[in-house]
């Protein structure tokens, strides 16, 4: 495969990903655009292997480790930023407050992410095989950690639950009811 | 203040490595694209190193010089 194919393949994926997405989210099937994420990833990496030319080499990767860098500090900062201004306007929406929470804590997680990342490829550089892997195996689960403990951050548990048609506090949500109306 | 010392940060100002590998390669008879595929990188890698707008790694920059059959200090110059 040459790169003008693997170009085109590679496009047509984008288009058919983006389509099953929006149409999934308007059937609200959740489970068809993750299966299509994780199908897409695997064809584009298996069609990466069939290019017979170099897409990819070390300059890109290093522009690619500059641009990652920039891109987390400038995410982190606006992200900071943004969820200031959103606590600040709280009073006109109670949603800016989950809003400016939710951002808070994407930066934390992208920034422990990032250490973890970083540490785990400065201490592989030194081991043999065996131990990478082990090494791999422990990072694999500390983020495992920390993308469970976000999930139950940001789980159901202190809302609000439409019963009746009311809202009924489930727990002690620290923001008001919704404002949409409750149908059950 | 902050400005004169971020904006050569962002955008990369730094003195880079002088190199011949434009005439080695003329010596040698060979394209970019060849070199480019022999070593393991991208065209283009090629033409930013000839331009000196890329300082190659150690790896790479061996492995020009083996190809050309040079030592790599005859290649690359540290001016």
């Amino acid at each position: 495969m040459n790169k003008k194919q693997y170009t085109i393949c590679r496009l047509a994926i984008i288009i058919i990903l983006s389509f099953t997405i929006s149409y999934s989210m308007q059937i609200k099937n959740y489970i068809l655009p993750i299966t299509a994420l994780i199908g897409s990833v695997f064809i584009l990496f298996y069609l990466r292997k069939k290019v017979d030319i170099i897409i990819a080499d070390e300059r890109d990767y290093v522009l690619a480790g500059d641009a990652a860098r920039y891109t987390l500090t400038s995410y982190s900062f606006l992200a900071v930023i943004f969820s200031f201004i959103l606590y600040s306007l709280q009073d006109i929406n109670p949603y800016f407050y989950t809003i400016a929470l939710v951002l808070n804590y994407s930066v934390c997680f992208l920034l422990i992410l990032y250490s973890l990342i970083f540490k785990f490829y400065n201490n592989i550089a030194s081991l043999d095989k065996k131990k990478k892997y082990i090494n791999f195996v422990i990072y694999f689960f500390i983020v495992l950690l920390i993308i469970l403990f976000g999930l139950r951050l940001f789980s159901g548990e202190d809302n609000w639950v439409c019963q009746n048609g009311k809202w009924v506090k489930h727990g002690n949500p620290d923001f008001a009811a919704p404002l949409i109306e409750c149908k059950k | 203040m902050v400005i004169q010392i971020l904006l050569p940060h962002l955008l990369n100002v730094k003195s880079n490595m002088k190199n011949k590998i434009k005439e080695y390669r003329a010596k040698n008879n060979l394209t970019q694209e060849e070199l480019a595929r022999q070593v393991g990188v991208r065209r283009e890698t090629i033409v930013f190193l000839e331009q000196n707008k890329y300082n190659p790694s150690l790896k790479l920059a061996f492995d020009i010089a083996k190809i050309f059959k040079a030592r790599i200090e005859e290649i690359f110059l540290d001016e």
